[in-house]
């Protein structure tokens, strides 16, 4: 999975539209993310909200024909969502209802294709007051909004200070963060005043990418509450 | 018995968490090829096509597991997930799958019922110790087949050819 171009410069203002004596002021952020799905399994969150909707072909409208599969995590396994060309990618009769589910900004899937993809979303950049349950448990998510992210202590320990960088990632002891290598799950474990730390030295702080989607561990259930603002640069 | 009770939960956790059965994608959109299932007139299998998912640890051994899915299109079918829980899913052990094919007669029934050739693939679902399961696995073994005309059918083409026949000698 490459994330090749992030735009978020593209920003329109809706003002001074009155309603009575009311003055309406918006601010909404739209833009687009470019990406390059490798062959295989790739691990990716949608990082925008598409005004379109945000369902499996509202994301990803185009797909290599053969073989492609969407996989949502449902907190013990996988739920397959084939793709037919000329359908798209077909709901699950065992799953939401037999309808597709919504992918929503920093919501995740597990996507196999058997060929290279672009993919682009396009959509709003989520802002203001953003929480994203994390269950006791395993979660695959990733932001609400396109930003890379280092987990590092100033990023996730709560008495790192103020969260740093506006991420304030809810770490906590116990807590196991993975990583989709293309071939497996890397581990990254919470230690307070270090962060998700792993690799081959064991104490890098994990990097997450735009659109990349993760599996967080956590022991007892949390929220990832914070305040994002495209102008504030976080 | 509070010692009893944690006790046996914590074996049934361990159980549920090691012993969980093989899983399948109940599809054939995604096997390479996309092999189809046809009618007994080579035509790909309808809309009235219905599909069974039978599975194991032996080709003898199989059992149908869930309901039959319906065809979507042209003898292709899309049925969800399919767990095999007489085979752990481990990443290694086969499993042993036939996909049972035939036309909804319109009350239930099944016409022209026909199974395809037993397959075997190892199963999602396994558990790498970090709790995250593999997904389900594709259907890599399965192959087209084509329906098979039920011995009562082929009995009244017999039964009717040999009334014309008659018919044209006298």
């Amino acid at each position: 999975m490459r994330t090749k171009t992030l735009l978020l410069t593209a920003v329109l203002t809706a003002t001074g539209i009155g309603l009575s004596s009311a003055q309406i002021f918006s601010v909404n952020s739209v833009g687009y993310v470019n990406m390059t799905l490798e062959a295989g399994l790739s691990s990716v969150s949608n990082p925008l909200n598409n005004q379109a909707g945000n369902t499996l072909n509202d994301l990803f409208p185009q797909m290599p024909p053969d073989g492609t599969v969407a996989f949502a995590w449902n907190g013990g396994g996988w739920d397959p969502f084939n793709y037919l060309d000329g359908l798209g990618f077909l709901a699950n009769p065992d799953v939401n209802g037999g309808e597709l589910p919504d992918i929503p900004p920093g919501g995740a899937v597990f996507i196999s294709i058997t060929a290279e993809q672009a993919v682009t979303f396009v959509g709003e950049v989520t802002q203001g007051d953003i929480s994203q349950a994390l269950p006791a448990g395993l979660s695959h998510i990733g932001s609400a909004v396109p930003q890379e992210i280092t987990m590092n202590a100033t990023n996730t320990d709560p008495a790192a200070g103020d969260y740093a960088d506006g991420v304030q990632f809810p770490g906590a002891d116990g807590d196991i963060l993975y990583t989709w290598n293309g071939a497996g799950w890397d581990p990254w474990n919470f230690l307070g005043t270090f962060g998700y730390i792993g690799g081959d030295d064991g104490i890098t702080p994990a990097s997450i990418g735009v659109a990349q989607a993760f599996f967080i561990s956590k022991p007892e259930a949390a929220s990832w509450d914070r305040t994002f603002f495209v102008n504030d640069g976080e | 018995m509070k010692k009893i009770l944690i006790a046996a939960m914590c074996i049934v956790g361990t159980l549920a968490l090691h012993g969980q059965g093989s899983q399948f994608n109940n599809s054939n959109i995604p096997v390479a090829d996309r092999p189809a299932i046809f009618d007994v007139d080579g035509t790909p299998l309808g809309t009235t096509g219905r599909v069974q998912f039978w599975g194991g640890p032996s080709a003898d051994a199989l059992e149908a597991i869930g309901d039959p899915s319906n065809i979507l299109t042209a003898g292709l079918w899309n049925g969800g997930t399919r767990t095999v829980d007489s085979v752990v899913a481990n990443g290694s052990t086969p499993t042993f799958i036939a996909i049972e094919a035939w036309v909804d007669d319109g009350a239930g029934g099944k016409v022209n019922a026909t199974t395809g050739a037993v397959f075997s693939a190892v199963g999602g679902g396994f558990d790498p110790g970090n709790g995250i399961a593999s997904p389900p696995a594709t259907l890599a073994g399965f192959t087209s087949f084509t329906l098979v005309p039920e011995p009562s059918t082929i009995a009244l083409a017999i039964l009717g050819a040999g009334i014309l026949f008659l018919r044209r000698r006298k």
